[in-house]
Parts: C-alpha cells; sequence; structure tokens
C-alpha cells in the first residue's frame, strides 16, 4: 500500500491499556488556564520515567467550561489505577492550585469510578475550606492568598490506550520532521487523544530492556538509528537517514486510530520513504492498529 | 406533555390535603390508579376521583388543573416523576420532597420545599414564609435538592437550611437564612431584614439589596468562582433572568454570624 509514493508497511502499533482522567481548567484568560496546563502536563512524556502521561487535549470556550470561563482539557493517564489519583493530587495540587484565577473540573462525568482528589486538595485549606454541592456535584473552595481556589470533590477515572504510534522514516532530518510537524498539526485538536511527547514528536523510540544493563527497561530502538545501519540489524531501507515516531494516547481505540489515519495520512509527503509502527510482536499490548486497514478506512 | 390529567371538578368547599396522592411509588400508575388515592377534604376521606376528572395514562408525568390554592401537601414526600400544576396550590407544596420534579404554574403558600432533602420544586409565582425551611418540629431545613421561586417569598426562607439550593427570583421578608446550618440561598431581587441572622455556615447570595445584621464582618471584595457555578445553573437550567454581570461580577463577602461560629456568609453583589 502506497499513499503519495510513501509505503505504508504491513504491520502494527501495539498499544496498552491505561488509566485516565480529563481534567478541566478554567481561568479568567485562556492565557492563565493555559500556564496551568503547560505546567500541569510538564515533564508527563512517558511512564517510564514520570510515572504518567499527560497533555492538552484542546482548549475550551466560555460556552463548553462549567464555570463558563475559557478552559484546557487535559488528558492524564497512568498504568495502575492506584497511581491515578495520587499523580493527580500532587499534579493538580501544585500547578493549579498554584496558578492565579484558575478552577478545576473533573471532564468525565460519566465516569462510574470516581476518584477523591478535591477531597484531599481541600486539606491545604487547613479547616478553612468550605464546600458547596452545585447540581449534585460536590466543590471545594479552598482559601488562598488571591481569593479562591474551587476544585471538584471527584475526578471520572476510565479506562484508556495508550501507546498507539507510527514510525515517520525519511531521507533525510528534515524531511522527518516537515513530515513529524504536517502530522501532529493534523492530530492534534481531534477529540479524546494527547500527543504526550514534546511538540508531539519522539525522535528516541525506544526497545525493551537493554542490551548492556539488567535495569534498564527500555532502550534506544538501534534497529531503526540510522546511525546505527552498519552495526546493528537495522530495520531501515537504505535510503531512510532520519526516522521520528508520533505517540498518541486517547480515552478509547477508535479515537487513536482516527487521530492516527489523520497524522500518517498529513505524514505522507515528500522526502517521506515510509511509515512504520513500534509493536512488540503483539504480546504485551491488546491494542493493535494495524496501519495498512486504518489508512485502509480513510 | 401526555401522562395522567387530573382536573379539579368543582372549587373546594375546605382546605384539602393531598399528601397521599403522590406519595411512594406513583410514576407508573395510570388514571384509575390515581383516582383510587385517598385524599381529604375538610376531614372527610374521600378518593381523588371524587375530586378530579382523571384521565391519560402512565408515563412518569402528572398534570394538575384547577384552583388549588387550599389544596395542602401537594408532592408531599415526592420521590419520582414530573408533576406539574396549572394553577396555585396551598400550604407545604412539595414538603420533604426526595426526588422528582414538582412545577406550580402559580403561587404557593407557606412552607413549600420545607424539609426538601432532593429533588426539584419550581414555583412561577409566588411563596410564602418558611419556604425550604425546617418542617415544624425538626432541627434542620431542606438537606437537599433544589427549591425555586420565580417571584417573591415571605419571611424565613430557607431558615435552617442544611444543604440544597433556594433560589429567589424576586425578593424576601423578613430574617432570610434565618440559623441557616448550610446549602445556599440567592437572591435576586431585595433581602428582608437580619439576612443570616444566627447562620453557622450556610452561604446567602444577594444580587439585589441586602443589608448585613452586625454580627456580620466584611472580609473581602472579589468574584468567586463557585458564584459562576450557581448562578450559571439558575440561569441556564431554572431560567431565572441572572444577568451577564452578576455572574462574572465581584461580591463583597461578609462572614457571619459571629453570634455563632462565624463560618457563614453573605455574598453581595458589587452592581458595575
Amino acid at each position: 500500500m502506497r499513499i503519495r509514493g510513501v509505503l505504508i508497511e504491513e504491520t502494527f502499533a501495539e498499544a496498552f491499556t491505561m488509566r485516565v482522567a480529563r481534567v478541566v481548567i478554567t481561568a479568567r484568560s485562556p492565557r492563565w488556564a493555559r500556564e496551568a496546563a503547560l505546567k500541569m502536563t510538564g515533564f508527563a512524556t512517558s511512564v517510564i520515567g514520570c510515572k504518567c502521561e499527560a497533555g492538552i487535549e484542546r482548549e475550551l470556550g466560555e460556552h463548553e467550561t462549567p464555570d463558563g470561563r475559557p478552559g484546557v482539557a487535559i488528558l492524564f493517564m497512568v498504568m495502575a489505577r492506584d497511581d491515578l489519583p495520587k499523580r493527580l493530587i500532587e499534579r493538580i495540587g501544585q500547578t493549579v492550585l498554584t496558578c492565579p484565577t484558575t478552577a478545576c473540573f473533573d471532564g468525565l462525568p460519566a465516569a462510574p469510578d470516581r476518584l477523591k482528589v478535591g477531597s484531599a486538595l481541600r486539606m491545604f485549606g487547613d479547616g478553612f475550606q468550605a464546600s458547596k454541592v452545585v447540581g449534585g456535584e460536590r466543590f471545594w473552595r479552598v482559601p488562598v492568598m488571591e481569593g479562591e481556589f474551587l476544585v471538584q470533590e471527584t475526578f471520572g477515572m476510565q479506562k484508556g490506550v495508550g501507546g498507539g504510534n507510527f514510525l515517520i522514516l525519511a531521507r533525510d532530518p528534515d524531511a522527518a520532521l516537515a513530515a513529524a510537524e504536517a502530522a501532529v498539526d493534523a492530530m492534534q485538536g481531534m477529540p479524546g487523544i494527547i500527543l504526550p511527547f514534546p511538540g508531539g514528536v519522539v525522535r528516541s523510540g525506544s526497545k525493551v530492556g537493554s542490551r548492556i544493563s539488567k535495569t534498564m527497561i527500555a532502550s534506544t530502538n538501534d534497529a531503526y538509528c540510522p546511525t546505527l545501519r552498519a552495526v546493528t540489524r537495522s530495520a531501515l531501507p537504505d535510503e531512510v537517514n532520519s526516522v521520528l515516531e508520533i505517540v498518541v494516547n486517547g480515552v478509547d481505540a477508535p479515537s487513536i486510530a482516527a487521530s492516527m489515519r489523520a497524522g500518517i495520512g498529513a505524514a505522507c509527503r515528500e522526502g517521506v520513504v515510509q511509515i512504520s509502527a513500534g509493536n512488540y510482536g503483539g504480546k504485551l499490548g491488546p491494542h493493535h492498529f494495524h496501519l495498512r486497514t486504518i489508512m485502509g478506512e480513510a | 406533555m401526555s401522562g395522567v390529567r387530573l382536573a379539579l371538578r368543582a372549587a373546594l368547599p375546605a382546605r384539602a390535603d393531598l399528601a397521599a396522592l403522590f406519595a411512594g411509588a406513583w410514576a407508573g400508575l395510570g388514571a384509575a390508579e390515581l383516582a383510587a388515592r385517598s385524599v381529604t377534604v375538610g376531614g372527610e376521606s374521600l378518593v381523588a376521583g371524587e375530586l378530579f376528572d382523571v384521565t391519560g395514562s402512565a408515563d412518569g408525568t402528572a398534570r394538575l388543573e384547577g384552583d388549588l390554592r387550599l389544596a395542602d401537601r401537594v408532592g408531599r414526600e415526592l420521590a419520582e416523576g414530573t408533576l406539574v400544576v396549572d394553577g396555585p396550590l396551598g400550604h407545604e407544596a412539595g414538603a420533604g420532597m426526595t426526588g422528582g420534579r414538582l412545577e406550580v404554574i402559580g403561587s404557593v403558600g407557606d412552607a413549600a420545599g420545607t424539609g426538601m432533602a432532593g429533588g426539584t420544586l419550581v414555583v412561577r409565582g409566588r411563596a410564602g414564609h418558611r419556604a425550604g425551611a425546617a418542617l415544624p418540629g425538626r432541627k434542620k431545613g431542606m438537606t437537599g435538592g433544589e427549591l425555586v421561586v420565580f417571584g417573591d417569598v415571605g419571611d424565613e426562607a430557607g431558615a435552617q437550611m442544611r444543604r440544597g439550593l433556594l433560589a429567589v427570583g424576586g425578593s424576601t421578608g423578613a430574617a432570610p437564612g434565618f440559623a441557616m446550618l448550610a446549602g445556599t440561598l440567592v437572591v435576586l431581587g431585595a433581602c428582608g431584614t437580619d439576612p443570616g441572622l444566627l447562620s453557622k455556615r450556610g452561604s446567602i447570595v444577594a444580587l439585589g439589596p441586602v443589608t448585613p445584621p452586625p454580627t456580620y464582618r466584611h472580609a473581602c471584595t472579589a468574584p468567586f468562582a463557585v458564584l459562576r457555578l450557581v448562578l450559571l445553573r439558575l440561569r441556564d437550567r431554572a431560567g431565572l433572568p441572572v444577568r451577564p454581570e452578576q455572574v462574572a461580577g465581584t461580591y463583597r463577602r461578609y462572614s457571619g454570624d459571629f453570634a455563632e461560629s462565624g463560618k457563614g456568609e453573605i455574598l453581595a453583589w458589587v452592581a458595575p
């Protein structure tokens, strides 16, 4: 299968079940909502080193938020369900509570699993906090020097999918980067997904384990490193000199498939040789995104 | 709305007690079953079918029609379904509701929504004294649910509220929010004298004129995010005429009542 001359390899991306929360941050202006969102989703590229994966799903208009102010929706993901409240409390407490004018709401109100996040953060109020029930939902008003920080008592948690991906194999670094940027532009803002890596792009795709260390759980994906073509079992065609990866997490598999379809379609452009994907032989992750199936649906 | 229709046959000759008409499970009942439910008029026991022409079929809704200002306790302990009253009602409308929705397209007497624990009571006209307050002999007023009165209310609205939301589109009589334990009372018009007197932790949101009691102290003037939630809900869900500048506005916060714990508040809108 080729799209605009780019080979779509017959392979699949292998992804994992994760636990996801959607956090809605509102503020007096888009600037402050975005400031808090950027801090909260900082250093959250991979559970391997960050204990969580997070990203901005999209910016929200005033008519889309509970308090009628501009906002940002964040998807926040971990591997183990018990980790999610801990990470949310840490991150909201340090990055949203501290940020001027913000309030913080649950973005998965229908999720039956409820995490006690606001009810933990309220303790910052040192006994001066107060709650209000509005529309059957409890909110905590935590007094802060600026005024009050408003946070919803519980946040919904549901199963999500992490690790959807595709690899852009290009003739040179400029072509790889241009294709990756085009893919990200096409994917960002699509409902139900985030791109947790810097600018949505990964240059350091990894393989499981290490050749030289028993303690490392991941190391460089040497089969896709152009500089190692001569010294390792390379997976790269001869004309490929640079590879970038797009990693996508989402609330469900269809959201990821839709975003991969958009991203791959945009990445198939001049200078790109092949689109591939990362997997572990299908033995580790229950979600398999077959590239040709996805693109055949386009 | 289809459902069951109960049209009053003739003017009530004396005060009627309709508490049993919609108590417990009723939303699945058809016209015949509701017509067989007991009511009292002037102390005399009757069945509803002797007072009303009852027609229609069960769909979880019912509509009462006629001048029912002498009919007390309509929707008392309502737990389910949607009940619309096309006309005025007597006392204790929706008292002790735990669920469902009661909408009165008219005014109601005293003690509407007293002791509500859940559900929604909407009064398109006025309400008498002690709306949303405690039932006689009880310590707590509303403990949940939403009571929305589009017109004025009488004295002691929301007295001893524990939880829930009471919104008044008009003005209140004396002592709104008297001895509130918690909960929220929103007044779009003028608050009567001594609002929040002896309140422990309740919130009174005054969008119109208000004079806090001397046992309240001014804390600050600021916007409050929680008020945006409350006011947007009242505007968008209940249809109260809350203005954008009130949603986005700043409020003078008074803490009190310091004759009690001082953990209550009056939030008075500052007109731009």
